[in-house]
């Protein structure tokens, strides 16, 4: 996956844009920013984690903006750069410690009884590390999908793809997830 | 246990793909390849499942304009600040003086290169002796040129510097390492490479091997 050159070059400031680029800037933060964090949070799986790489990618994103100002293409090129800071920020995470973090994300656990909880936080992460897995793209595709509720024309937009390629890779996902999560149901057959 | 010939047929179809002919008569018959088409479907519904629920969580309200604040607050880039505006100079000017030493360097039958790290002569030595540089193997300038496409051996000198070119060109390494290289500190010298014109091969004799046997015996 390509970055922008400037994200390769790691200035270390941002620059100064007229009222008019600013005012779409704006425009595009506004527009994209859900999009950004939910990226986010398919990798790291955490609400502050999330927002903190989405502002960096919007860091990102203003010092680029020349470049990227049409709003598909900077959508698309959001996409990748969050995914990629994403992935970075988590590797980096993993390499100082291993987290819990389906524990940490998720506030809803204590409905049931303790043996449920200890089930359901199981089974995230087994989910969870079988999204994971998946190689890249994949993956990409597949988080994708879920935040444009299906609408593949719409992702293919964001990953600037056909529409048949998305769909084949969609396909290769899904059919990756299902082998790798099916011991998941014969182990646990009532959910 | 789904029969094997069909498992990667069930993946297909659990992942969304149409069942052929055989595989729908198959599994009319089959029930393990219908347990197993099931178990495959409820594995991804698990996994829909938790997508959803992991990005039904939502950015807090304040995110955008933490994200205003942060683009506001970050320092912007002025004139000549840029980073990589400094290497790009260096490697211009490392450019300029390598052309300039290539260029001035008559032709010779022989292209081979040495690197001269030794101090300049003393005033009684021949100046075309003194200038073959890097030859501790004797060998750089005397085994004639390679055939072509074959890469020089790693232990080969691979710059060719005039005599008392060394310092000027450490120094001028030095800089574009510390990215102060600028326009500024580099002098021109109009001046052929004159000594390179005059580099002659030297002979080395051979080593004389002394048994470390024979040594011993007639030290003690």
């Amino acid at each position: 996956m390509v970055l922008d050159g400037a994200i390769a070059a790691g200035w270390a400031g941002t620059v100064s844009l007229n009222p008019a680029l600013e005012r779409e800037f704006e425009a595009r933060l506004s527009d994209s920013s859900r999009l950004a964090f939910k990226v986010a949070l398919s990798v790291l799986r955490r609400r502050e984690d999330a927002e903190d790489v989405a502002q960096e990618a919007f860091l990102r994103a203003h010092r680029s903006f020349g470049a990227i100002r049409d709003r598909e293409r900077f959508r698309a090129w959001l996409v990748r750069t969050t995914f990629r800071l994403a992935l970075d920020r988590i590797r980096g995470e993993r390499r100082r410690s291993r987290r819990e973090d389906a524990v940490a994300m998720d506030a809803r656990l204590g409905e049931g009884t303790v043996e449920d909880d200890v089930a359901r936080v199981e089974l995230r992460a087994r989910v969870a590390e079988a999204v994971a897995g998946l190689p890249e793209k994949l993956r990409l595709v597949t988080v994708l999908v879920a935040i444009e509720e299906q609408d593949l024309g719409s992702v293919a937009r964001l990953l600037e793809l056909p529409e048949g390629t998305v769909k084949s890779r969609l396909h290769r996902a899904r059919k990756e997830l299902a082998e790798k999560l099916r011991w998941l149901v014969i182990e646990t057959p009532t959910r | 246990m789904a029969c094997d010939r069909n498992s990667d047929a069930l993946s297909d179809v659990a992942a969304g793909a149409a069942a052929s002919t055989d595989l729908l008569a198959h599994l009319a018959a089959c029930e393990a390849c219908r347990t197993e088409l099931a178990v495959l479907r409820q594995a991804l519904a698990v996994a829909d499942e938790e997508m959803t629920r992991l990005l039904a969580v939502e950015p807090r309200p304040e995110v955008d304009a933490r994200i205003r604040s942060a683009v506001a607050a970050s320092e912007p880039v002025r004139p000549g600040r840029a980073g990589w505006l400094g290497p790009a100079l260096a490697a211009a000017a490392l450019l300029v003086v390598a052309l300039a030493v290539i260029l001035t360097r008559p032709p010779s039958p022989e292209p081979t290169v040495a690197v001269d790290t030794r101090p300049p002569p003393p005033p009684h030595t021949p100046a075309g002796e003194s200038a073959l540089a890097g030859a501790a193997s004797g060998s750089a300038l005397s085994q004639g040129p390679r055939p072509a496409g074959r890469p020089a051996a790693p232990a080969e000198p691979e710059v060719l510097v005039p005599t008392g070119g060394t310092e000027a060109l450490l120094r001028l390494v030095t800089l574009v390492h510390r990215e102060r290289l600028t326009p500024a500190v580099l002098g021109a010298v109009d001046r052929p490479a004159a000594d390179l014109a005059e580099l002659r091969p030297i002979d080395i004799k051979p080593l004389e091997i002394v048994p470390l046997g024979a040594a011993e015996s007639s030290g003690t």
